[in-house]
């Protein structure tokens, strides 16, 4: 008879170590990084630049450039290229983002010689297009107005001005009449000085041929582009404490943000402050949604998240609530978050946090598409896979005594910053 | 192409397998066939409640998440008006874990007024943040009472109204899960690393015993055929103007599915596409302009979304999208752009099948459609489409009386209007 109260032995060693990947500089300076692997016949090539926001000059510069990138070159207008690669049902995926921007390829190899030559052509040739800005202006501010009704955006645009300040680029907001101002001249000079750069590097994954590799090696070795200019120096904000709210037209619920300055994606404490972090909202058993969703019923979901940039990071949780829970949630965020400065957090918890986390990176490791986002993450940061089995030895040996330090070093209430938006917020 | 395996339990489950070595992981899917629409008009959105109540704890397991998560795994689940998903993704060594809480949770859920009562507030708070917190939240209320009148696809998945979810009672509970969580009314799909004669011994050992118990399914009734144009105004405090337009079209099974999947991607399918060339950046009228199929079992809908930039024409706009949905009438679709959308789908398929979840999930969907080897004759299917079947399903389908349309406009112009 099957003992249903008693199950299975639980595995915990994972082997998260690969080796199928290889990196090399081409002779102009260029890295490329390669992970042939896959079982699908499909290959991705992914051009990364370490510049975004933080090199811009203007508010919304650096998405503009990266994102017109695709509306047109020299030699195809914008209509011909979206053709194109819809015909042979590839796709072209644009990421601007705050320290880095990237413009990647997906094909099914049997296409790729059709596809590569005004995919590289969009990096190397954009034409800018006026029309294509206007039209990027008028449906982009749109978007922009549209997001701005909705609480959650609010908040959180509002939380991250107050912790970098208004002239850091991981603080400042974007306006609907920012991208109005954005001009042609503006996207060429961004394109010269940031996009065409030695500091950018190439990541090839999927399953491809030694002429795929071939075309795609020799092509980028064939640039002759110089070093991005260095980046400006941040000012420092100091931490603040207060409480901002604001009104909306949204008044079912009240969109919570609460956080902090914290520190750079090179800094010692990161490895310990993530564990800190899963413990308290990092996953669906964190103590913040057990206690808040999962014994109250206070919210839909609650999380707490540490973003680590190359010039600075931050802490929040975020949450929406009903408004008559407002109260008693920002009670229980202050009770969970004591509770980690005070006591030590149980072996039990120790264990399940420590075994999801390992479980959990292999999915980072889980094919070579996510090995090669692995890495691209990772490379944007100047690091090597050598840092990921870093992190991974950290949770393995990360002890209740280092995450009780860190709650107390940086999770003082005295230095954080709460923001509201909604209903009960008036 | 993906290779598996089919059998059946002696309880009624269905077993599908699906190796693939290339992952360290394993995705354990469970498709239970109950959606929204067998609820009661009067008790909605008890489909999706039930699905939290799952997480619950069952029998001889007291917390799902706790042992989900120290076998380093995670799991979600999801709910339509067809079906209700669960899924689990774990270390490949750690799939029997998987296997003994999915298991337990079917054969005896813990019926707990406590967690009956937590998770109802939790639903009523999802159903303020996703439908009335935030701009245009109640549209699929408003749009599926508009375009169905007697099937149950007349009410979204999370419910009529929350006061449903509040009155929602135990007695429900017992006699939703007995009745629709069965062996026999659902399929168990593994999609990964394992080894195939373990894992078969596995799950007899851990759902073999489930007994079979029975389920009775109601008779969904069907939606007569609309004769007349539908029309809603609605007045909300939103940033821009919006307007969607529906029409009635086949069930999943249908011949001619395939037909409408490819006209929504001719209309809307990537940058390329007809609405967002003549549309979108044809005119300066729509920051937003899309056509989809909602591909439920039952007879679905084809519909028209477009987002309008400030202050633009709505009547322009939706000349405009007509004159789109006409073209289609008369016009020849060319064979480079039939075989453009071709291209796309069979790169997405192939694209999709990286996942071992998303291949996982499709596995179980194909089954509960009837036949699982359809997941490999979808290139076959779209392969066959022809200019003329476009031409004969856009003037059957694209005409005033099978339309429903909504306008959803800013609240300013309510006051100028009246």
């Amino acid at each position: 008879m099957l003992d249903r109260k008693k199950g299975p032995p639980i595995f915990t060693e994972y082997d998260l170590r690969f080796d199928d990947y290889s990196s090399y500089n081409l002779p102009n300076g260029i890295e490329v990084t390669e992970i042939n692997s896959g079982t699908q016949d499909i290959v991705k090539v992914d051009f990364i630049i370490r510049s975004g926001r933080v090199k811009e000059e203007k508010i919304g510069v650096a998405k503009a450039a990266i994102r017109l990138m695709r509306e047109g070159t020299s030699t195809h207008n914008s209509e011909e290229i979206a053709h194109h690669f819809d015909f042979y049902g590839t796709s072209i995926k644009i990421i601007g983002g705050m320290d880095y921007s990237s413009i990647s390829l997906v094909t099914m190899t049997r296409f790729f010689d059709e596809v590569f030559d005004i995919w590289m052509s969009l990096i190397t040739d954009p034409a800018y297009d006026l029309n294509e800005l206007e039209k990027y202006k008028q449906v982009q501010s749109q978007k922009l107005k549209n997001q701005l009704t909705k609480n959650d955006v609010l908040s959180y645009r509002k939380l991250t001005e107050v912790i970098f300040g208004e002239d850091h680029p991981y603080g400042y907001n974007t306006e609907p009449e920012d991208i109005h101002k954005i001009s042609r001249q503006e996207l060429f000079d961004f394109h010269n000085a940031y996009i065409k750069s030695r500091d950018s590097f190439v990541v090839i994954s999927g399953h491809y041929s030694a002429h795929i590799k071939k075309k795609i090696t020799d092509t980028f070795s064939s640039l002759n582009w110089s070093d991005t200019p260095s980046p400006a120096t941040f000012y420092k904000k100091e931490l603040s404490h207060q409480t901002i709210k604001i009104p909306t037209d949204n008044t079912h619920q009240t969109s919570i943000k609460i956080g902090r300055l914290l520190f750079d994606c090179e800094h010692e404490d990161r490895g310990d402050f993530a564990v800190l972090n899963t413990v308290l909202g990092g996953y669906f058993g964190s103590r913040l949604m057990k206690n808040i969703r999962e014994e109250k019923g206070y919210t839909y979901g609650i999380y707490s998240i540490a973003d680590l940039w190359r010039h600075g990071g931050y802490f929040y949780i975020t949450t929406d609530v009903g408004n008559q829970y407002l109260e008693q949630t920002l009670e229980e965020i202050y009770k969970e978050i004591d509770l980690l400065r005070s006591t030590l957090i149980e072996d039990d918890e120790m264990k399940m946090v420590r075994n999801y986390m390992l479980g959990q990176s292999l999915n980072l490791i889980d094919g070579p598409f996510a090995k090669a986002q692995l890495i691209k993450n990772l490379k944007i940061k100047k690091m090597a896979v050598e840092d990921f089995y870093n992190r991974i030895e950290r949770i393995k040996n990360i002890n209740p005594h280092s995450i009780r330090d860190m709650a107390e070093k940086y999770l003082d209430q005295n230095t954080f910053t709460t923001v509201l938006a909604g209903g009960n917020s008036v | 192409m993906i290779e598996y395996e089919r059998y059946t339990l002696n309880n009624g489950l269905t077993v599908i397998l699906h190796h693939d070595d290339s992952t360290p992981l394993v995705a354990v899917n469970i498709l239970y066939k109950v959606g929204s629409k067998n609820e009661n008009p009067e008790k909605t959105g008890f489909a999706h409640l039930f699905e939290h109540l799952m997480f619950g704890g069952s029998k001889n397991v007291s917390s799902f998440d706790t042992i989900m998560q120290n076998a380093g795994g995670d799991n979600n689940a999801f709910t339509n008006s067809d079906l209700t998903n669960f899924y689990d993704i774990m270390p490949s060594d750690n799939l029997e874990t998987a296997l003994w809480l999915e298991s337990d949770r079917m054969m005896q859920l813990d019926f707990s007024q406590k967690n009956l009562d937590i998770q109802k507030k939790v639903v009523v708070e999802e159903f303020k943040e996703t439908c009335l917190n935030k701009p245009y939240g109640d549209l699929w209320h408003h749009l599926s009472s508009l375009t169905y009148k007697t099937h149950p696809y007349q009410w979204p998945t999370i419910g009529k109204i929350p006061k449903h979810i509040e009155d929602a009672e135990l007695s429900d509970v017992k006699s939703f899960f007995n009745n629709y969580y069965t062996p026999s009314n659902a399929i168990l799909v593994l999609s990964g690393k394992f080894d195939t004669n373990d894992a078969k011994r596995k799950i007899d050992k851990w759902f073999g015993s489930i007994p079979a118990g029975e389920t009775f399914l109601d008779k969904v009734p069907t939606e007569d055929v609309q004769n007349e144009k539908r029309t809603e105004k609605l007045f909300r405090n939103v940033p821009s103007d919006a307007y969607y337009l529906a029409f009635h079209i086949v069930d999943r099974k249908h011949k001619d599915f395939a037909t409408y999947d490819i006209i929504s991607d001719i209309l809307s399918g990537g940058r390329s596409s007809r609405f967002y060339q003549n549309l979108l950046k044809g005119s300066a009228l729509f920051s937003n302009v899309s056509a989809y199929i909602t591909g439920t079992i039952d007879p679905g809908l084809f519909v028209v979304e477009a987002r309008y930039l400030n202050d633009a024409d709505v009547d322009q706009g939706i000349s405009m999208i007509w004159q789109e949905l006409d073209r289609l009438k008369l016009e020849k679709v060319a064979d480079q752009e039939l075989q453009k959308i071709k291209n796309s789908m069979i790169s997405s398929i192939c694209f999709s099948e990286v996942s071992i979840v998303h291949k996982a999930i499709n596995l179980a969907y194909y089954e509960m459609l009837g036949n699982v080897d359809l997941i490999n004759n979808q290139e076959e299917e779209y392969n066959q489409v022809t200019s003329e079947d476009i031409i004969r399903l856009a003037n059957q389908t694209f005409v005033e009386s099978n339309s429903s349309e909504i306008y959803y406009l800013k609240k300013s112009e309510a006051t100028e209007i009246t």
